[in-house]
């Protein structure tokens, strides 16, 4: 005890004698340096140098994103996402920065957004260097009605390609868990991008519980509703299902304000989850019955109406991904196998794909087109909404 | 797409494999570059604090009765002249292993205990941090509890900071770690990564294997192997494995269960402390464990499996990258289950005490000035600097004692 008291006053005399010292000329050199940079640091130094930062092009609660390119080459354009440092957030490099980070690292595939680079600016920000997309997401196609036409052969392309992101994601053990049309991106060369991995995880092991609280409402399936703890890549597959019913209506398919508005929109539409048609659900924390009558599972005819333009192969996969038993839902290996990528039409190469700003004179092609091939829509009320014949070019 | 074709677009493929002679000589290029910036920082240091004991002098006269520290300052100014010890590479690699040991212990054991992909994550993630750090420059006690929080942030098991260093607060030796002390050498960490945190643990195999050994148990009891596992028909398989394994469907599944248990705590253990993840890919130390306690079974299901398919790769090369896997966790098993030689460690620990990088010891104070000075560097004012400089020499000074007594045993 004696010496530790002695250790202290030791200490305390010596912090006194620095301040003594505190007018010495010496006190600028001998405090403050640069501490020599770790082969880490340089690394980071040489990755960081590779890129120009250009103006700022979007900013959100987690990161602000600035268009920048290559030092050595100006005309490969790149994003570049700064996280932003969250001041109230106090454990360090948040986790949807991790989880980002982590799984962008890791998934290398032409249908997910490429991660080109990852450096920290002198503040200890993190910035994430990002393929450029020029032509927005395909929320943005879909909301255009005025200037951006698509048919069958479209929808085809953009949803193999979204399958074959799904697919990749689930083949590396990854749950996307927010895949939404803001979430799809368009490459300059008409590539889909599956992008925003904040929400991702790896798959759990068996009985390892997850939370239910992922996904973007309009798009989550009813077991993470019912607040189910276990559940699979499936998941994502209802997303996709949502994503491809969109695309038919150029509206969401699925919608609500609360998450119960959300559900009831999800019995109104596909049917009410008895035990009948999935078995097990009651078990499920939050399970809800509707009231009576029980809405029954709606039938083919029904989403024919509906979907009609899809054909009946292409129904029978929109229901497929839609099925309210997570068991009985497609996987994404099997939605990528069904027949519906296997029939006419040919889905459209992606380069041919429609793009949201692609120019007045895009724009002034789709208009005129779409005036001559109204009348022929195949489904009366959504051929309106969803040309087909913009297809067939 | 195969199984190989994924792991090679891994991250821990691409960054952080490496063939013997590259990990040999990447651990000495990172020990003679911190040997170069600890021997720069000491004589930056000497020149400062002779500076200081030489201005201090000056000044000792109209002083208030501190010139008896001042003349042991000197002292210690001129004694230091000699060169700094440095650590051998050999002696970094003993401190990184130990420390190793020592989170695995820590991760797993109360009150945290974290399932295994934490802990193992956290366990490569401090390795794969000192291939290109040495101790001196970051002791791995300060590291250590940040990169075990980081993984838990990584494996989606994250524990609220605060929670988090209670708990730690709760194991002795790391009773004093603060939450700044947790956060100061996450981004220093996360650098060293290289902004990749994903590990490839052999976890999912071990249980896979075991469904597959579930799977010939049954097959030798009844007659229904599933379509494409095996050339050989229930019959062969009970007389094949009966004569290389000398087990019959009675003891089978009991001699697999045994097995299983072994080989959990080699991979729990061994071929994480190991360099195993930076040689060998995650089914490679999997049947290396196997190869460990069961080598009957293992040459068993291996010859059946590649059997199967006249196009999979050379036989003799898989055997041979499994034998040298296995070779290298019989070795560190041993290592682990043999009494650690204390007196070494602490002569190590001792010499690293002495050549601690006087700059980066303050990482709290350094993980500060980063963040304040972001784009105003060399714009300190002169309080703010003596602040610091009175931070870094208190810690300088206590050192060790920041994370707790001297080495605890694992």
């Amino acid at each position: 005890m004696a010496k530790l008291q002695e250790k202290t006053l030791t200490l305390l005399s010596n912090n006194k004698s620095t301040i003594s010292t505190a007018n010495s000329p010496f006190s600028d050199t001998s405090n403050d340096y640069a501490p020599p940079a770790d082969l880490a640091a340089a690394l980071n130094e040489q990755e960081k140098h590779k890129y120009i930062r250009l103006k700022q092009i979007g900013s959100g609660t987690y990161a602000n994103v600035y268009k920048g390119h290559l030092r050595a080459d100006p005309s490969s354009l790149v994003a570049i996402k700064k996280m932003k440092v969250q001041t109230d957030y106090k454990e360090g490099l948040s986790m949807d920065s991790i989880r980002e980070i982590k799984f962008l690292q890791e998934l290398s595939h032409p249908n997910i957004i490429a991660l080109h680079s990852v450096f920290s600016s002198k503040d200890q920000n993190i910035n994430l260097v990002i393929e450029f997309m020029p032509h927005g997401d395909l929320e943005m196609v879909i909301k255009d009605h005025d200037h951006v036409a698509y048919g069958l052969a479209d929808v085809k392309a953009w949803m193999g390609m979204l399958g074959r992101a799904t697919w990749f994601c689930h083949e590396n053990f990854v749950l996307h868990r927010d895949i939404k049309p803001s979430n799809v991106l368009i490459a300059a060369d008409g590539q889909l991008k599956l992008s925003d991995f904040g929400l991702a995880r790896s798959f759990a092991d068996p009985y390892q519980p997850m939370t239910h609280l992922v996904i973007t409402n309009w798009y989550r399936p009813p077991e993470l509703f019912y607040k189910a703890k276990y559940y699979s890549g499936v998941v994502d597959v209802w997303s996709c299902g949502c994503v491809l019913a969109q695309l038919v209506l150029r509206s969401a398919y699925i919608h609500g304000e609360t998450d119960m508005q959300v559900l009831d929109a999800i019995v109104q539409a596909l049917g009410q989850p008895t035990e009948e048609n999935w078995p097990g659900v009651s078990k499920l924390e939050n399970y809800v019955m509707m009231k009576p009558p029980t809405r029954p599972l709606t039938s083919k005819a029904e989403m024919m109406n509906l979907f009609g333009t899809l054909g009946p192969v292409g129904v029978d996969l929109l229901m497929a991904m839609l099925a309210l038993d997570p068991r009985k839902r497609l996987t994404s290996k099997q939605v990528l196998e069904h027949e519906f990528f296997k029939i006419a039409p040919r889905p459209t190469k992606a380069a041919d794909l429609p793009k949201k700003g692609g120019g007045e004179k895009q724009a002034a092609e789709d208009l005129k087109r779409k005036a001559t091939l109204l009348g022929e829509g195949r489904g009366g009320k959504v051929a309106k909404k969803l040309d087909f014949g913009a297809a067939r070019r | 797409m195969t199984e190989d074709e994924l792991y090679r677009a891994s991250s821990q493929f691409r960054l952080w494999n490496f063939t013997p002679e590259k990990l040999v000589s990447l651990r000495s290029e990172t020990n003679a570059i911190a040997c170069r910036s600890v021997r720069e920082a000491f004589k930056r240091k000497r020149a400062r604090d002779q500076a200081l004991s030489a201005e201090s002098s000056n000044t000792a006269s109209d002083a208030d009765g501190n010139g008896v520290s001042h003349g042991a300052a000197t002292k210690n100014g001129a004694k230091e002249v000699k060169e700094v010890e440095v650590l051998t590479v050999e002696e970094e690699m003993k401190m990184v292993d130990f420390y190793c040991s020592n989170m695995l212990n820590v991760g797993t054991g109360e009150p945290f205990n974290f399932p295994i992909n934490v802990t193992g994550t956290s366990v490569q993630l401090f390795k794969r941090f000192y291939l290109s750090h040495s101790p001196m420059d970051y002791h791995p006690k300060q590291i250590m509890p940040s990169a075990l929080f980081l993984a838990t942030k990584t494996e989606g098991h994250h524990t609220a900071l605060k929670i988090f260093v209670e708990k730690l607060n709760q194991v002795p030796g790391l009773n004093k770690v603060t939450a700044e002390d947790v956060l100061a050498p996450e981004f220093i960490l996360t650098q060293g990564l290289r902004f990749c945190f994903d590990v490839r643990h052999p976890y999912r195999g071990l249980k896979g294997f075991y469904l597959e050994c579930r799977i010939m148990d049954q097959a030798m009891k009844a007659s229904n192997l599933p379509e494409n596992f095996s050339n050989q028909t229930e019959e062969e398989m009970r007389e094949n494995i009966k004569r290389e394994t000398k087990k019959t469907s009675q003891d089978f599944l009991a001699d697999v269960d045994h097995g299983y248990g072994l080989v959990r705590n080699t991979l729990n253990n061994a071929a994480l402390v190991s360099d195993a993840y930076f040689l060998y890919t995650p089914s490679q130390i999997l049947f290396g464990a196997w190869y460990l306690h069961k080598p009957a079974l293992i040459k068993y299901y291996l010859d059946m499996k590649l059997s199967q398919n006249p196009n999979s790769p050379s036989a003799q090369k898989l055997w041979d990258v499994i034998n040298d896997c296995t070779m290298l966790l019989e070795e560190k098993e041993a290592q682990i289950g043999a009494v650690a030689d204390r007196a070494q460690l602490s002569r190590i620990d001792k010499k690293l005490y002495k050549c601690r990088n006087p700059e980066k010891i303050d990482l709290v104070g350094l993980n500060k000035a980063q963040k304040r000075d972001a784009g105003k560097e060399g714009q300190l004012d002169e309080q703010k600097a003596k602040k610091r400089k009175m931070a870094r020499e208190k810690s300088e000074k206590e050192g060790d004692d920041l994370f707790g007594p001297d080495l605890v045993k694992p």
